[in-house]
Formats: C-alpha cells, sequence, structure tokens
C-alpha cells in the first residue's frame, strides 16, 4: 500500500479555530453485500465485499448498468441493501451523513442561486440562512481551490459544464466530508474538460485527506486517479479483480502515456470484454 | 469566461481590431436584420389590408355585414379618441377590465392554492386531480347562462366566468411545475437531509416558478375570454355588451373596432404578467409577444 505525500488540511471554522485531520478520513468496509431491487425481481449486487483504506483514491469500473450507481448509493446511505452490510468507521450506515459528499453525472446546481449560494446549500439545509453565512468565507476558499472565485456571484446558467461541476466539487466539500462518493461526474464533459477536471480533482483530494470513490466508465480515469480499480462483473455484479495502480503522485497526462499505463488500460478492458462474454452466454 | 451553449447572443461580436468600416458595415447590418423582421410582415399586413379593401369595394361580399379596412381603421380611431376623451364607452371599458383583473386575481390564487395541493400531496395528485380533470372536460362556457341565473345580471357572473375559464392553466402548470425537479436534484437534497419542507420551499417552488407563470400568462388571456363571454350572455355593461349590441345593429366596422381596444386589455394583463415573470423567474428567458419577429 502505498503512502502519499499530501498536505494536512487545515479546516477553519466560523469561530477561526482551526482543526487539522490526525489521521485521513473514513475507511470503507463492504461485506457480503447484496441488493435486490424487491418491485423488479432484480438482482443488482451479489455478494461483493471489499475494504477501502481510509485516504485512498478508489475507483469502481464495470459495464452498464452492473450495479455501480446503486452500490454508491449504498455507501452513501441513499439505500437501504437488501443484504450485508456497509460500514463507515466501523459503524454500519444509517443513511445519509454530513461526513459523506457526493457528486452526480450532472452538477445539479440550483438555477436561482449563484454559484456561492449553491456551495453553500449543505449548510443552509442544516442550520439556515445564518449558518451558511458563516461559512460563507470557507466557501470562497473552496471557489478559489478550483480557480472559481471570480465566478462567486455567477448564476449557473451562465457557467459552463466544466466550470458547473466544478462548483458542485466545491458543494460536496463546504461540510469537509471524510468520504467521496463520485458518480460519473465528468462523463458529460468532452474529452479535453474531462482531462482538467480529472487533474483538478487529483489535486483536491490530495488537499482534502478525504477516501474518495469513484465510478467512471473511462478506463484511462480510473487508472490515472486511483490507488486500486476494482473491476465489477455484469450484473449481478461482484469484483472480478481489484487492480493496484503502481504509479507515484502526482500523476499527470504524461503518466497516461507510458507503456505500463497502457498494460493496465488494456489488462481491465479485456476483463471487461471477458465479463460481458460470460454474461451473454449465461 | 466561457458563455454557456444556451445563452442568447443578441449582438454580433465586434472585432478586437477597431476597423471603422467593418464596424459600421455590422452595425448596418443587424439594423437591416432587425428592419426585415419588423418589415417583413408589416408588409405582408399591407398586402392583405389591400386585398381586403378590393374585396369590399369590388362587392365580392356584403358590404353590410363585411367592414372595409378603412372603415375599420376608423372606428378604432373614434373609440380610441372616445376611451381618452372619457367618452360614453370608457365606463364599459372600465368595467371589462375590472371582471377582468379580479377574475384573473382569484383564478390565479385559487388555482395556485390547488395546484399545489395537487402537486404536494398523495391524495391532492389521485384524488382531487382526476376529478379537476373531468370538470376540465367540460365546455365551460356552457356555465355562463348558470352564473346568471344564479348571481344575476351584475358583475359577479361575469367575474365568476373569468375565473373559471383562467383556473385550469394555472391549477395544472402549478401542479406540474411542482412535480418538475429532477432525479438528480431530489437525489441532492435527500443526501443532504433535507426536510419534506425544505424540499418543498427550496426546490420544488423555486423549480416550479417558470410553469406557474407560463399558466398565469395563458390564464391572463383566458380571464378576458371569460369576461367578455359572460358580458355576451349577462348583457348589463362592458366591452362585450357594446359588441353585442354593436353585432345586432350590424355595425360590423365598429364591432371590429371595439373588439381591437378589447384584445389591449388582454395583451396588457399578458405584459404585466410577463414583466412579473422576467424579474422574477430570471434565469430562464420568458417569451414575449414579439418573440415571433427575434
Amino acid at each position: 500500500m502505498e503512502h502519499h505525500h499530501r498536505s494536512s488540511m487545515v479546516t477553519p471554522y466560523p469561530d477561526g479555530a482551526v482543526r487539522e485531520r490526525e489521521a485521513p478520513g473514513g475507511d470503507i468496509s463492504i461485506e457480503e453485500l447484496s441488493h435486490v431491487f424487491e418491485s423488479r425481481d432484480l438482482r443488482v449486487i451479489d455478494n461483493l465485499s471489499l475494504q477501502i483504506t481510509p485516504g485512498s483514491f478508489v475507483s469502481f469500473i464495470g459495464p452498464s448498468g452492473c450495479g455501480k450507481s446503486t452500490l454508491l448509493d449504498i455507501v452513501g446511505g441513499l439505500l437501504r441493501p437488501t443484504g450485508g452490510v456497509v460500514k463507515r468507521n466501523g459503524a454500519p450506515v444509517e443513511g445519509p451523513s454530513e461526513d459523506v459528499g457526493m457528486m452526480f453525472q450532472t452538477p445539479a446546481l440550483l438555477p436561482w442561486r449563484t454559484a456561492v449560494d449553491n456551495v453553500l446549500l449543505p449548510l443552509e439545509i442544516r442550520g439556515g440562512k445564518a449558518l451558511a453565512g458563516e461559512y460563507r468565507p470557507h466557501a470562497m476558499e473552496l471557489l478559489k481551490l478550483t480557480d472559481l472565485d471570480d465566478f462567486a456571484t455567477v448564476y449557473p446558467h451562465e457557467l459552463s459544464g466544466g466550470m458547473a461541476q466544478r462548483v458542485a466539487i466545491c458543494r460536496m466539500l463546504i461540510t469537509s466530508p471524510q468520504i467521496l462518493l463520485l458518480d460519473e461526474p465528468f462523463g458529460a464533459l468532452d474529452e479535453l474538460t474531462r482531462d482538467r477536471m480529472d487533474l483538478e480533482l487529483q489535486r483536491i483530494c490530495a488537499n482534502q485527506e478525504a477516501t474518495a470513490v469513484l465510478i467512471t466508465h473511462a478506463i484511462a480515469e480510473a487508472v490515472l486517479l486511483s490507488d486500486q480499480v476494482y473491476v465489477l462483473g455484469p450484473r449481478p455484479t461482484r469484483v472480478m479483480e481489484c487492480i493496484q495502480i503502481p504509479f507515484g503522485r502526482p500523476r499527470t497526462l504524461e503518466t497516461s502515456t507510458s507503456a505500463e499505463f497502457g498494460d493496465i488500460v488494456r489488462h481491465i478492458r479485456r476483463l471487461l470484454d471477458e465479463g460481458e462474454a460470460l454474461a451473454a452466454k449465461s | 469566461m466561457s458563455v454557456d451553449a444556451g445563452t442568447r447572443v443578441e449582438e454580433p461580436q465586434t472585432s478586437s481590431v477597431a476597423v471603422p468600416g467593418t464596424q459600421i458595415r455590422l452595425a448596418q447590418r443587424v439594423w437591416a436584420r432587425r428592419l426585415s423582421a419588423v418589415g417583413l410582415p408589416l408588409a405582408v399586413a399591407l398586402g392583405l389590408a389591400i386585398l381586403w379593401q378590393a374585396i369590399v369595394s369590388l362587392e365580392l361580399v356584403n358590404p353590410i355585414i363585411f367592414p372595409s379596412p378603412l372603415g375599420v381603421a376608423e372606428e378604432i380611431i373614434f373609440v380610441g379618441g372616445n376611451l381618452v376623451t372619457a367618452g360614453y364607452i370608457l365606463p364599459e371599458f372600465w368595467v371589462t377590465v375590472q371582471e377582468v383583473l379580479i377574475g384573473f386575481v382569484l383564478a390565479a390564487s385559487v388555482g395556485f392554492s390547488l395546484g399545489t395541493l395537487v402537486g404536494v400531496t398523495n391524495i391532492g395528485r389521485r384524488g382531487v386531480m382526476p376529478i379537476l380533470v373531468s370538470l376540465n372536460t367540460m365546455p365551460k362556457v356552457a356555465f355562463a347562462p348558470v352564473f346568471i341565473a344564479w348571481f344575476g345580471f351584475g358583475a359577479t357572473p361575469k367575474v365568476l366566468m373569468a375565473m373559471i375559464i383562467a383556473i385550469f392553466p394555472v391549477i395544472v402548470n402549478t401542479a406540474s411545475g411542482l412535480m418538475a425537479p429532477t432525479a438528480v436534484e431530489l437525489k441532492l437534497f435527500r443526501q443532504l437531509r433535507a426536510s419534506r419542507l425544505q424540499l418543498l420551499w427550496k426546490l420544488q417552488l423555486p423549480s416550479a416558478l417558470p410553469s406557474i407563470f407560463a399558466g398565469l400568462r395563458t390564464a391572463a388571456v383566458f380571464s378576458v375570454i371569460g369576461a367578455v363571454i359572460g358580458e355576451f350572455i349577462g348583457g348589463g355593461s362592458g366591452m362585450g355588451e357594446l359588441i353585442r349590441v354593436g353585432s345586432d345593429m350590424l355595425r360590423m366596422d365598429r364591432v371590429f373596432g371595439l373588439i381591437m381596444w378589447l384584445s389591449l386589455i388582454g395583451l396588457g394583463l399578458y405584459g404585466i404578467v410577463g414583466l412579473i415573470e422576467r424579474r422574477i423567474v430570471f434565469w430562464k428567458h420568458v417569451p414575449t409577444q414579439f418573440d415571433a419577429i427575434a
């Protein structure tokens, strides 16, 4: 297991106190997880078990409809699994939590709120406009981190797709979550923007010292960003293989052009093809 | 700063190199486009008016019942002058305006309440909406004589007519607007552990505003229709009454003139709602009557 050199994260609190993370956040334990959609009699997850070390970056990659999003929803507490258990920091997941931040395929920014007000939305829901106001400097810090500080008072319809997703990243980070769950956040973006966003995500995760779980269809993205890549089989899904990614950090687009990188991508692609072939036969 | 693809670009981009000739030509092109946008329909209208005048002058239709464009123009000026100088038409105009406004406000408030009930609650959606849908299929104009029988010949039946015709778009648009949030937005709010009330106030209602206002704009136009139908059948006073009497006397040019000025009430209310909408629903482009031209 690689140890990455990361700057320790400093969280500014409204009263000026500062909290330093002693240890990176959130370990996730998935134990014999299975899930069946009763209404459709559909088994999507079949006896899946894995451990995610705190502070690591992990990707799930698998064919469409295999249950990756369902898995993420369960880890995030949005769905109660029909079998098995998911634990966060040793405790079983009861429901959504402020310690977990999520990003979705679309930014889902509220068009009637400015960028900074969108970032503050989680706090406004938690404690009203008063609480949100206290965290405004923190929100501006996050926007600065993603190069959007000039756009704080801009409305979503004036932002490009990539910028909107960056605002969504800030919104995810405003509660300083220990676990980041990312459901294909860059799927809707063009390739150039996507590459930039991948590097940005790497930078942000290094800064935040959180555990990150990414779902993606892009093999190269998974290999570039992750410590481990879990290749999932077709529905009902289970882990086909866990691939350890050997490259040091920070990784760049140069890393993705190396021969070893290409080998790993090819290997994953072969696994996915095998999985599809097996599914087609059964 | 990049511009979202959805933003409308109204002006062509001026070149960074200030070449006076190019800039003048660009400006000319903008004005040429605007001119043709307004000029073309005007030209077509003028052509049609000439055709109309020809039909009347050649007596291809009975001149008693089919007015000429010049005759109508004269009457439009007459009615306008009468209104401005507080002649006998003004109080009738004012009566209709009041009926429309009160009917519209009632349709908006009751419609919004019912729409919220239907859009937000289960019993509303499953119990009340089917009843409203069946009521909507009834020809509401048929209620005019009913209201007159119940409420007499005053303004009340006309206000009620305006209301029941205008209310349905408000109900339907409010309900559908409240159900508009996407699955991802709902997921976000669930993940943020928002309460039911927070969901309604912070997500559903703002999401519903564009749809609600679209319903209100339709209701504005429908209110006029309802009021006028009430006046046709109930009589007494109002622009509808004047139109009816004018038709009875076969003064068709007068009738057309009155209709033109009556339309202003609907247009005016539509415009006011649109103005308010533009301020409140600032994130969406609101269509105007002139959007067909732009």
